[in-house]
């Protein structure tokens, strides 16, 4: 089982989902509770976009929307 | 916990808050020490909605102010925004508050501000000591 490591900024989580072959970015902010509304991601240091590919061992941060009022 | 800040930041936030008709935005970087927040830095961002009742920060724009800490060696120990009514959390505040578990600074277009945090999912409040440059 191959696994990638998941950063929510913000939340100070950081956990480790499985690897799917064909895995996405939106894919991986799904699975830690966001979607590309509430949130972008970073993939190893870069921002990455919702399509973009998810390779074994990639590091991912999700940046959460601040906002409120 | 303490939010421990130095009075011309408090000051640059309520003179900010003071003359918007919008509600400003923006992150605290500092450090955490025994358990205290401590700000050395304030970042001012746009206010996405350009709302008096509402504020958002534009994903891209956390993205660079996260760069910045990180090259100063600071963290985003906090979230500031302005009221146009009292410093109090909003319900929206508090759904913003789940997603970024740090303190929250919320200052009124009067001078009044006050420090949050959510806590086993209670909003609780931070003492705000304000300290000199």
């Amino acid at each position: 089982m191959v696994m990638i490591t998941v950063k929510v900024i913000g939340r100070k989580i950081e956990k480790e989902i499985e690897w799917q072959k064909g895995m996405k970015v939106a894919d991986v902010l799904r699975a830690v509770g966001f979607n590309t509304e509430s949130a972008i991601a970073k993939v190893n240091g870069k921002v990455a976009l919702e399509d973009d590919p998810i390779k074994d061992g990639d590091y991912v941060e999700v940046i959460p929307v601040v906002s409120g009022g | 916990m303490r939010l421990i800040i130095k009075y011309e930041h408090l000051f640059i936030i309520l003179e900010k808050a003071k003359d918007s008709r919008i509600e400003i935005c923006g992150f605290l970087l500092g450090k955490q020490k025994d358990g205290d927040v401590i700000v050395e830095e304030v970042i001012f961002t746009k206010n996405k909605l350009n709302s008096s009742t509402a504020f958002e920060i534009d994903p891209l724009e956390i993205v660079k102010v996260l760069d910045y800490a990180d090259e100063k060696g600071l963290e985003p120990v906090g979230i500031f925004h302005s009221h146009l009514c009292g410093p109090i959390p909003s319900e929206r505040d508090i759904k913003g508050m789940k997603l970024w578990r740090n303190v929250w600074l919320i200052v009124d277009n009067k001078g009044n501000y006050g420090a949050f945090i959510l806590e086993d999912e209670k909003v609780k409040k931070v003492h705000v000591e304000v300290i000199q440059s």
